[in-house]
């Protein structure tokens, strides 16, 4: 796949559709982007774009369902729905999340840590 | 999605594609709304949106291939993990795949056969609601006999059901063009037979419903290729058909072979010799009635009405229909027979345990495997590979081995086929045409597919267990899988050696069987001549042929009868009169032959006379008629009396004024209803003072079939002797079903035997090379040699006696089934099952040694390090 220009968010946009669809149910992709750009008060903002190859992606994976449905104002939009198996990689994917953020944060406590005592 | 939506997706690649746009569009149009309601101008909207978005090229070209690639890449990215995997242990999927390709093979050739044969459809109209209606005789006992011409047109007029009735006789006639003669088998035809049939001829035209002026004739496909070398300009050439110039309208194609392959060709009923006469004789059969049942009409209906019409022509001409009944039987129930489908379905049932018997042995193999892969298995899954995904790898593998060998089982179906035809009994319709067609290379690929889903299941389940307990393939569990898989092979391969022994016995038993007359040396032919000349001057004919070849000098005797075996005919009859005994009740009647011989009949065939004399010189159309009875006779009417001189009136009055035939003598009893029935009453009477032609002539010579030939052909033009052959070869031509049936069974069961000894063999080779350690340390420990081979030897030794009661137990149930293919041996034959459980044993035997012997070379030393 090429080159993302947004390489952090990257890894986490599963994380963030798979958790979006647990908690909201079904929805389309531009409802995906609006509930994470609202929820994160607009820090996280993907390139929007690049949500798509990722549904399409997660979907041949099996964790989504996808089906097309009739959008609030009437028009043909593609709904996405996630599965027990997607469920299952979010319990995964948010266990190495905070596993990452810890070890993270143990890194710059300890080097806090350590700066304090040098002193 | 599932499977079939991402192939769908391959397939129809604009379609993913719109629907991707469409998805990016919305978005678009939505974030633009979105900005409008915020207070942008359209355009600003429009850009910010476009903006937001990204890069859409990428976006759309980044899911098209998550959609259409992803798939395809896991499952190529499966098959070549597999055939990696496969090429690391050659010997195990060689083995593997030769099981495989065998078994499918071996299905794939029965399918091929019986698909030809029972499976499709019979190539003409509508053909399943073609049926045949057959005389029935309630009191003889005889259930295929033929309908009178008047009767026919009585059925015609009467029936509500059927429609399109035709009938039809199969005749043999002399045959000539240009003057060659030649005796040739065909279907005397009455009624619209081509209009019912519906099939177009492939030249010409066919003969029409009455308007049957008895000088046209239709060619068989196989008569226009070898008698005119398939040439156009045969249409309204003329030939000579019993004599009368005939002019041929068509030709058939060739699959229309119908009553029978044999049928060379089709004449218009009032083309027969005496049709005048019979068209009008209502106690002469005709031949069966063919028709088509009405589309508002069922099997049932018709044969409930049948029953109505009987009971009338019996109530209207009693002298010729009383205790006559009709039989409607479907088209291609008639022509497949009940000998046939009940043979390939026991052909069917044995190859598909010997295909059983291979997916355990392959499903053994790979479970070996996959214990010696269990490191590999477990770094996998430790990398992450889910539990499924493993599995399918598994699955991938399997199927990547049993498509190879249903590749690898196509040549040797298409071999299997071609010998099942040449070495068949003769006279199974359409088998020749049997070959690998589409339906049956369909059969062999979803059979390629289901195996491998077969043989695959078990070591895949193997490891997803192995995955989720964390434990060892080489755990107690896989071993008892492994063993049960060896039991398996052997229960079944004992069942199929159980009914191949059971076959073979019969087979031995009926060729020790005494037919009662000399089958070396004894030559049997038909003598045919002319069928148009009168019976007087053919009767003279025949007696000089037969006064010719008795004076060749490597002739020792010369004989001839109307008709020499009998065969699948249980009719029942009586004598009309018994001289000094009260007429016999029907009840009582049994099988029982009245047939004309002339010359040393007798003589020629070796049969001796016990009491009394042959027929003389003497006997003559204007002396009291005589006969020559059978033991079997004598004993049936006169037990412990001497019937010489004894007086009795057969079917038909004899003599001037239907008087009482005299016995003369009496004949040893001779097997003519075949070795396997036990001989029934025969009389036999002289052709001096009979109306039948005694065609079948039989010469106890050392002369070569052309010195005969020469004699023959130098009596008259017309004269031809066809079907020459011996009697032994008859005999055997008699017993080539029963042949057949037995050497498939015993190949089918050779098979079996080979995979199970195979099985036997891996699976303690495994097991020793497991406990090398153990065995290691028991020899440093001081076990000789001959312990460690018994303990090898009891495990292997354990395995096979469990499959042999097992599979002994279920061959009493399978053999049962063929009870009716056994002659003199009965299903729980115990020599065959101690010899099918002697056989076993010193297979395994020899499958455990070589291991065995193995385990003792073991070096402690070398043991003890390993591992």
């Amino acid at each position: 796949m090429a080159k993302h220009n947004n390489d952090r968010l990257q890894g986490t946009v599963d994380l963030l559709v798979l958790k979006t669809l647990a908690s909201r149910g079904r929805m389309h992709g531009y409802g995906i982007t609006l509930h994470i750009e609202q929820v994160s008060e607009e820090i996280l903002r993907l390139e929007e774009g690049s949500l798509y190859p990722a549904l399409h992606r997660m979907t041949q994976s099996g964790w989504l369902r996808a089906e097309w449905g009739v959008s609030e104002n009437n028009r043909r939009a593609r709904y996405y729905t996630i599965t027990s198996l997607g469920r299952k990689q979010l319990v995964d994917e948010e266990k190495s999340w905070a596993s990452l953020t810890g070890a993270v944060a143990r890194v710059l406590q300890f080097s806090q840590e350590s700066n304090s005592g040098m002193v | 999605m599932g499977w079939f939506s991402r192939l769908a997706n391959m397939i129809r690649p604009t379609r993913v594609s719109a629907e991707i746009d469409e998805e990016l569009r919305f978005h678009l149009d939505a974030r633009t709304a979105a900005n409008v309601s915020k207070g942008m101008s359209l355009e600003e909207a429009r850009i910010d949106a476009i903006k937001r978005m990204g890069n859409t090229a990428v976006a759309r070209h980044e899911s098209y291939e998550a959609d259409v690639f992803l798939w395809v890449e896991t499952v190529l990215q499966d098959i070549r993990y597999g055939v990696r995997n496969l090429r690391s242990s050659p010997l195990v999927s060689v083995v593997a795949v030769v099981s495989i390709a065998l078994a499918i093979g071996a299905t794939t050739a029965i399918f091929s056969i019986v698909h030809a044969v029972l499976l499709r459809q019979l190539p003409y109209r509508d053909p399943n609601r073609l049926v045949i209606l057959w005389g029935v005789d309630k009191l003889r006992n005889s259930l295929e006999n033929n309908t009178s011409v008047p009767n026919f047109a009585d059925w015609r007029k009467q029936t509500h059901t059927l429609e399109d009735l035709a009938s039809y006789r199969e005749v043999e006639a002399s045959f000539s063009v240009d003057g060659k003669p030649d005796w040739i088998e065909y279907a005397s035809v009455n009624g619209d037979f081509f209009g019912l049939m519906g099939q177009p001829p492939l030249l010409g035209h066919t003969l029409l419903a009455d308007d049957l002026d008895g000088h046209q004739v239709v060619l068989s496909y196989r008569l226009w290729r070898t008698r005119f070398a398939g040439s156009p300009d045969v249409i309204g050439r003329t030939v000579e058909l019993n004599g009368i110039a005939s002019q041929v309208i068509g030709i058939m194609p060739q699959d229309f072979a119908f009553p029978s392959a044999d049928t060379l060709l089709w004449a218009p009923a009032s083309a027969i010799p005496n049709w005048s006469v019979r068209r009008s004789e209502r106690d002469r059969g005709f031949g069966p009635i063919l028709a088509r049942l009405r589309p508002d009409a069922t099997l049932d209906q018709a044969r409930a009405e049948a029953d109505v019409i009987s009971h009338d022509l019996a109530l209207r001409y009693p002298a010729d229909n009383e205790d006559r009944g009709m039989r409607i039987v479907p088209l291609a129930t008639q022509i497949h027979g009940r000998t046939v489908p009940f043979m390939f379905a026991v052909l069917t049932g044995a190859v598909f345990l010997v295909l059983l018997i291979a997916c355990a042995n392959v499903a053994n193999l790979l479970l070996a495997r996959g214990a010696a892969r269990r490191e590999e298995i477990a770094i996998r899954s430790a990398l992450g590979a889910s539990k499924v995904r493993i599995a399918r790898q598994m699955v991938t593998e399997s199927l990547l081995l049993s498509s190879l060998s249903g590749v690898l089982g196509l040549p040797l179906a298409a071999l299997g086929t071609r010998a099942f035809i040449a070495l068949a009994p003769h006279g199974i319709a359409r088998l020749g045409e049997a070959h690998l067609d589409a339906p049956v290379l369909v059969f062999s690929f979803i059979l390629s597919l289901a195996t491998g889903l077969l043989f695959g299941f078990a070591p895949a389940w193997r490891i997803s267990r192995q995955i989720k307990s964390r434990q060892q393939t080489t755990g107690p569990d896989s071993h008892r899988m492994r063993r049960s898989f060896v039991v398996l092979q052997v229960a079944l391969a004992a069942i199929l050696l159980t009914s191949s022994g059971l076959l073979i016995r019969s087979f031995v038993a009926v060729q020790s069987v005494d037919p009662g007359f000399r089958t070396a040396r004894v030559l049997s032919a038909k003598l045919r001549f002319s069928s148009d000349l009168q019976p007087d001057r053919r009767a003279a004919l025949y007696r000089e042929a037969m006064t010719r070849l008795r004076d060749l000098p490597q002739v020792h005797a010369v004989g001839a009868i109307n008709t020499m075996f009998y065969l699948g005919n249980d009719s029942r009859f009586g004598l009309r009169a018994v001289e000094g005994r009260a007429l016999e009740p029907s009840q009582k009647w049994t099988p029982m032959t009245w047939s004309t011989i002339s010359g040393d009949y007798f003589q020629a065939m070796g049969v001796p006379l016990l009491r009394g004399r042959f027929f003389s010189s003497e006997d003559t159309k204007n002396k009291a008629p005589v006969v020559i009875i059978n033991e079997s006779m004598a004993h049936r009417y006169w037990p412990g009396e001497n019937p010489i001189g004894k007086g009795i009136k057969g079917f038909d009055a004899r003599g001037q004024n239907d008087e009482w035939v005299r016995v003369i003598g009496i004949v040893k009893d001779m097997h003519s209803g075949g070795l396997e029935r036990l001989p029934i009453a025969q009389i036999y009477e002289t052709q001096a003072q009979s109306f039948d032609e005694t065609a079948n002539l039989v010469v106890y010579t050392d002369a070569s079939v052309d010195v005969l030939r020469e004699t023959i052909g130098a009596i008259d033009g017309s004269a031809i002797l066809t079907d020459v052959s011996t009697l032994g070869a008859r005999l055997e031509e008699q017993n080539r079903p029963r042949r057949f049936q037995t050497v498939l069974l015993a190949f089918f069961a050779a098979l079996a035997l080979a995979l199970a000894a195979s099985g036997i063999f891996a699976t303690i080779h495994y097991t020793v090379a497991q406990r090398t350690r153990e065995i290691g340390i028991r020899m440093a420990l001081g076990a000789d040699r001959s312990t460690v081979v018994g303990m090898v030897l009891h495990e292997g030794i354990q395995l096979v006696l469990i499959g042999c009661g097992i599979g002994l137990v279920g061959s009493l149930v399978f053999t049962r089934s063929i009870r009716s293919l056994l002659f003199e041996v009965r299903p729980e034959d115990p020599l065959t099952l101690v010899a099918v459980l002697l056989l076993l044993a010193a297979i395994a035997l020899i499958a455990c040694y070589i291991p065995a012997r193995r385990a003792t070379q073991v070096d402690p030393v070398i043991a003890l390090r390993c591992e």
